[in-house]
């Protein structure tokens, strides 16, 4: 067991932190008990998540069971990894992918037997860590992650205060364990659903059926007017010319008809032509 | 990190948002049913929530709004989840760039013709536009500042 005072850090307290590996080193659980943090325990097995849950009942959170590999997590601002020996490889693994669920400037924490535990931090994207050596052969390593990759520094001791000394707490979303996978799944289907294809104003329209007789010259200065030829190009003059149909209504005042005022709506139309060459705008009255 | 929108106890993905200050101007998100229906309830009465966007190194945090309630667009997706799409009204949106739509939309607001071309130059030309992600947005134009830039480029070409 971690001898306590090790880990008399504020900075954590009460802030939501993924627990891995906790149920076969209880050393992590430890960790995270001492730290105050709010414990989302992810184990695979029950047995594993029972042990977990009895060192670090008190402290609210939840047990998740599955396979660390399987969840994205986001929002953590602590992640404290159990290092088993001889599963020094996939804690690796594991950390290395959870660390990208951190809040900027959260911590990760490794625990376990020293070797293993040194193992385990090699090549992780922590510049800094922190390390306290524990009876027993054991260690627990503090790293503090920024989201900045810079080259690491040997580890300094830790203390009580390190953390608070170095971590200021970041305001990050809430903690989420996703199933992956499922997030992408969601985010592909959302980008092609109808409630796009409506905000975008792009729901389709039907078929156009064509006209019983054909269209008369006023039919077509409508059609224009209306924006059927919008941004099509003309040549008028032997210039290229940028079509835009304008269409306004005004409301008039009409006499009084039977003691009832009469207001008459009337629609403008108008062709607004800019000329590609000489760059000028130029409205004729349909 | 994968982007979130969250209010009081409610946390769903976050697809794309478009804002400007404390103001929201669309926004899309997805989730089980009952908490988007939730959200959008929130967000049409005016409810603030928190965007955590990734940024290099973690979470870019913006709180914000919309200034009065917004047009609402939902889609069931199967599975109990579900997508809306929350629009002010009076500003474009869309998932992609699409230049000739974006000259259609300016010009007909603007009432002069803009080409597609054009349109990032328009947009400079119109001012402070909202800040955006996975997808575009943007308020009408300034026909003043079109016709300015109209007569910019013509003296351009003449000199």
């Amino acid at each position: 067991m971690v001898s306590a005072g090790v880990f008399t850090n504020t900075a954590l307290r009460g802030r939501p932190a993924l627990v891995l590996f906790s149920g076969a080193v209880p050393e992590a659980a430890q960790v995270a008990r001492e730290l105050g943090v709010v414990p989302w325990v992810l184990e695979e097995e029950e047995a594993a998540a029972r042990r977990a849950r009895r060192v670090l009942s008190g402290l609210g959170g939840k047990t998740v069971r599955g396979r660390p590999e399987d969840f994205a997590p986001s929002g953590f601002a602590a992640l404290v990894v159990g290092v088993p020996e001889g599963g020094e490889a996939r804690a690796r693994a594991v950390a290395a992918e959870a660390v990208r669920g951190l809040v900027r400037k959260g911590v990760v924490f490794l625990a376990g037997k020293k070797e293993a535990v040194l193992e385990a931090a090699r090549d992780l994207p922590v510049p800094f860590w922190a390390q306290a050596d524990l009876p027993g052969g054991k260690a627990v390593l503090a790293g503090h992650w920024t989201g900045e990759v810079f080259p690491p520094t040997p580890p300094v001791p830790l203390r009580p205060g390190t953390l608070d000394a170095l971590f200021e707490p970041e305001e990050g979303p809430p903690p989420a364990l996703t199933p992956k996978g499922l997030e992408e799944r969601l985010l592909r289907a959302a980008r092609t659903s109808p409630a796009w294809a409506e905000a975008e104003g792009l729901s389709a329209g039907g078929e156009v059926s064509p006209p019983l007789l054909p269209l008369r010259p006023a039919h077509l200065v409508l059609l224009v007017v209306a924006g059927l030829l919008d941004l099509q190009e003309v040549e008028i003059e032997g210039r290229r010319h940028l079509v835009l149909g304008r269409l306004k209504k005004e409301k008039e005042e009409g006499e009084e008809e039977g003691g009832r005022k009469v207001a008459r709506e009337r629609f403008f139309g108008s062709l607004v032509l800019l000329d590609m060459e000489r760059l000028e705008v130029t409205e004729v009255d349909a | 990190m994968t982007a979130r929108i969250a209010a009081d106890r409610l946390l769903l993905l976050l697809e794309a948002a478009a804002w400007q200050h404390k103001f929201l101007y669309a926004v899309s998100f997805v989730g089980p049913e009952r908490s988007v229906r939730q959200m959008v309830r929130h967000l049409r009465s005016e409810g603030a929530v928190e965007l955590f966007l990734p940024a290099e190194g973690g979470a870019r945090i913006v709180r914000a709004s919309f200034y009065r309630p917004p047009l609402a667009h939902l889609a069931r997706l199967g599975e109990g989840q579900a997508h809306a799409v929350l629009r002010r009204e009076g500003v474009y949106v869309a998932r992609e760039r699409d230049r000739r739509r974006e000259a259609l939309w300016l010009s007909r607001g603007m009432g002069l013709p803009v080409p597609p071309e054009w349109v990032d130059e328009v947009l400079e030309a119109s001012g402070e536009q909202p800040e955006t992600y996975n997808m575009v947005c943007f308020f009408p134009g300034d026909p003043y500042a079109y016709r300015d830039l109209l007569r910019e480029k013509k003296r351009q070409k003449v000199g």
